[in-house]
């Protein structure tokens, strides 16, 4: 079930009037229904490899509480079978194509294998959401959770099922054994959160996404219209993906849950490290605290250093799919991070205003852009190597043209950067009295639902990060 | 304090709700009718129109065609991803509003397009076909309409109260020439800058894997003839020419063959066809089958498995639909049947 469907709208009202009929024990057992329901809709058996993992690692964090000289065991099983189960329908193609390729180099019969597996939706975020917890549990940070309902629920609760925000043990099962309570204002920023999230998904990112589409289609395009489809899917992964945590966010709310926050202006950064700051933050926070401090972190020698910090980001990169230009992305942002705490020994960082930092760190991110969204490297390596010089002035007209429509459609993203991101201290929303502050954020309500019934893109898509 | 926050609440939901419901009806409701094509046939007269997609854009240079010909004025009406649905609105809203006599009309169709109603007729598409109408087309109603009846009665409420589709393709169109505008005053200055944005994504430049769905594609499914005029546009294509004394020649283009030149179809497709072909023939009209057609070879084409014909053959294949088409529509000779 995707969130911009009437389908979910009807799912979620059923659920929310349901939900808050039922007394709290009911109630978890009725959302981890109602989860299963949206994940298994359109494909029930996707359910079974989220039953399975779920089971064993509920199963395996009991383990490490009921025998804990056995913890180590018991996590290396919980991690095991959920990176299994990702190498499995995310991962072995990748494996077996790339191995048939290393065979034809070395002369030798192509295996020829490809399994006929379809990846179910979301795997990355609930498999990386599971190990967090087994790992927590090992730690001593958060108990082992003794009920199956309530840990399924933390592994399923479906607004962040498919697309996160990778949720923290600690942060969530607290709030699966708390006491919810209806309240006006929470509803009222959630339904706001909600509208302004299908906004930016079927008014903004749906609309640049027929340019990027449009532009990457083409098998040799001038340098002005590259780097306009480029900007383009700069524009639409940052409306897509930040729209889908909106709407869970949203969606969790009206539930009475708080989920955390996933993006906080990520193209305002002064840096490569803020970037990753404000950039899917779930993401990179799990990455730091799962997979790069247990390397080493920076306490350790500066070449192991290195090596853990561009081998997170290269990982983190695979996590987003099973293809090489996803390493490059990662391991071009773990390089980015090296160069910057050399830029920033010499001094250097401090020197620049801040406006050409930001510019810099938004061209670095739309070079990353160009990695992620072109799978074929033959031909990124042909679009790094197309020249401005070669382009005609028809070229650069077509370029600018989609830069402007890139831009108009930005527009609404651009007045809540600057009020929320850039110059909080003009958002003269939060000096209005309560009133007026009411009134502000009713008629933004209705301009959010007005441009969504006007402006809504003729072609609608899953959400990119669905894809993970 | 609370009951006040609920109110507060209940005003956001309706005002949300309700507002754009009202507003909704003050605005424009459909992509205007584009008059630019009825307007150059007026300006041009010409004597023969060819109908079609990309793929007639792709094979025929229409100057070329024209001094092959030698028959008269020749004009392309062409539209890439175009099937029976705009075809219909073409000859009606443009060729036959536009008061033209043309000797002939040629539609240009490749698989079961011509009976296949719903081919492409949604999305960007329907934006297209907006374009076409003048309001509500009634045919357009009835053929498509078994889409609308598809939808669940929710569905059916929802798109009653709140009409997206309505609005999206003007504001969109808006959108697009405000960048146009603002492109003019600051970039560089390129007469026809929409035509060339087009030209950028022409068929050939496109990458294979990016390449819409295939008519052929879209076909390998079970074919049944019909001329239902519910369930299909052909019979309102043959019974508006008549109605404006518009003569029809329904052109069966030649895909890709594939490397050993020779296009294979199943015996459904064979059966679908003649079944056409007869129905075609006895409302008046000619039927032109090119598929055997095999001066039309694989090299000709842009890609092994694409059927649309290469730059580089444009004027080859534009000489051998001369070379078809002359006796036929000079009246000299009756088609070609071909037999499985």
């Amino acid at each position: 079930m995707i969130f911009h469907s009437l389908t979910y709208i009807v799912f979620f009202l059923i659920v929310l009037a349901t939900y808050w009929s039922l007394s709290l024990r009911w109630q978890n057992l009725f959302l981890l229904v109602a989860s299963y329901v949206f994940y298994g809709w359109q494909h029930p058996w996707f359910l079974l490899p989220l039953w399975a993992s779920t089971v064993v690692d509920w199963a395996c964090a009991l383990g490490m509480a009921r025998w804990p000289h056995q913890r180590r065991l018991f996590l290396i099983i919980s991690v095991c079978g959920s990176l299994a189960l990702l190498a499995t329908f995310k991962y072995a193609n990748f494996f077996l194509d790339n191995l048939d390729k290393l065979l034809v180099q070395f002369h030798a019969q192509p295996w020829q294998i490809a399994l006929r597996l379809a990846l179910p939706v979301g795997i990355s975020f609930y498999t990386f959401q599971s190990i967090g917890y087994v790992v927590d549990v090992y730690r001593h940070q958060v108990p082992a959770e003794r009920s199956l309902i309530k840990y399924s629920l933390y592994v399923t609760f479906f607004p962040q099922l498919v697309a996160g925000p990778i949720e923290r043990a600690s942060h969530m099962l607290p709030q699966f054994s708390d006491h919810r309570y209806f309240n006006p204002e929470t509803w009222r920023s959630a339904l706001g959160l909600m509208l302004w999230g299908f906004f930016k998904k079927v008014v903004i990112a749906d609309n640049i996404a027929i340019i990027a589409n449009k532009i990457f289609a083409l098998s040799s395009p001038s340098f002005p219209v590259l780097w306009a489809g480029v900007l383009a899917f700069t524009v639409q992964i940052y409306a897509d993906f930040s729209a889908y945590t909106d709407i869970a966010r949203g969606s969790a709310r009206l539930l009475g849950f708080e989920l955390m926050q996933n993006f906080l202006h990520p193209y305002i950064a002064t840096s490569p490290a803020d970037f990753w700051r404000r950039w899917h933050i779930s993401l990179s926070t799990w990455m730091r605290d799962y997979l790069y401090i247990p390397l080493g972190g920076s306490r350790c020698s500066p070449a192991r250093n290195s090596f853990n910090l561009v081998g997170t980001f290269a990982i983190s990169g695979l996590w987003h799919g099973a293809s090489w230009n996803f390493v490059i992305w990662g391991l071009y942002w773990g390089l980015l991070l090296l160069a910057e705490r050399g830029w920033s020994a010499l001094g250097w960082k401090r020197q620049l205003p801040w406006l050409l930092k930001v510019a810099g760190t938004f061209v670095l991110a739309c070079i990353g852009w160009l990695m992620f969204r072109e799978h074929d490297l033959g031909q990124l390596l042909r679009d790094f190597a197309l020249s401005p010089a070669a382009a005609s002035k028809r070229d650069w007209a077509i370029g600018i043209y989609f830069g402007f429509l890139v831009c108009i459609y930005s527009l609404p993203l651009a007045i809540h950067l600057f009020f929320s991101g850039v110059f909080p201290r003009w958002n003269f929303e939060l000096q209005l009295p309560e009133r007026s502050r009411f009134i502000f954020e009713t008629t933004v309500g209705i301009a959010l639902f007005m441009g969504i019934l006007t402006l809504r893109s003729l072609t609608t898509a899953d959400f990119i990060y669905f894809q993970f | 304090m609370k009951s006040r926050q609920v109110a507060q609440l209940l005003v956001f939901v309706l005002a949300v709700l309700l507002v754009p419901l009202g507003l909704n009806y003050w605005l424009p409701k459909k992509r205007p009718f584009n008059r630019k094509p009825l307007e150059r046939l007026q300006a041009e007269q010409p004597s023969i129109i060819l109908i079609g997609d990309s793929l007639v854009h792709a094979a025929i240079d229409p100057a070329l065609l024209e001094k092959e010909l030698g028959m008269g004025r020749i004009a392309m009406i062409w539209r890439g991803g175009a099937a029976s649905a705009a075809w219909y609105l073409t000859l009606k809203n443009q060729v036959v509003a536009s008061g033209v006599k043309p000797r002939w009309v040629c539609i240009f169709f490749t698989y079961d397009l011509l009976t296949n109603a719903s081919f492409r007729t949604t999305a960007t598409y329907r934006a297209f076909l907006e374009s076409l109408m003048h309001g509500e087309d009634p045919v357009c109603q009835m053929v498509l309409g078994d889409a609308a009846q598809r939808q669940t009665p929710l569905q059916r409420i929802a798109s009653r109260l709140y009409p997206l589709n309505d609005r999206r393709h003007h504001y969109q169109e808006k959108i697009s020439r405000f960048a146009f505008r603002t492109e003019s005053l600051v970039g560089p200055k390129i007469k026809g800058l929409p035509r060339r944005v087009n030209e950028i994504f022409d068929v050939a430049r496109l990458r294979q894997e990016t390449l819409p769905q295939t008519p052929e594609a879209v076909a390998a499914r079970s074919l049944v003839f019909s001329a239902d005029p519910k369930k299909n546009f052909l019979p309102h294509i043959v019974e508006v020419a008549k109605a404006g004394g518009i003569p029809l020649c329904f052109v069966r283009v030649r895909p890709n063959p594939g490397a050993d030149n020779e296009f294979e179809e199943g015996a459904e497709l064979w059966a679908y066809v003649a079944q056409l072909r007869n129905w075609i023939e006895t409302q008046g009209c000619v039927f032109i089958d090119t598929t055997g057609e095999k001066r039309f070879r694989p090299e000709m084409y842009l890609r092994p498995d694409d059927d649309h014909i290469g730059p580089w053959a444009k004027e080859e294949a534009t000489k051998i639909y001369a070379e078809v088409l002359r006796p036929i529509l000079e009246g000299r000779a009756q088609p070609a049947r071909l037999e499985p």
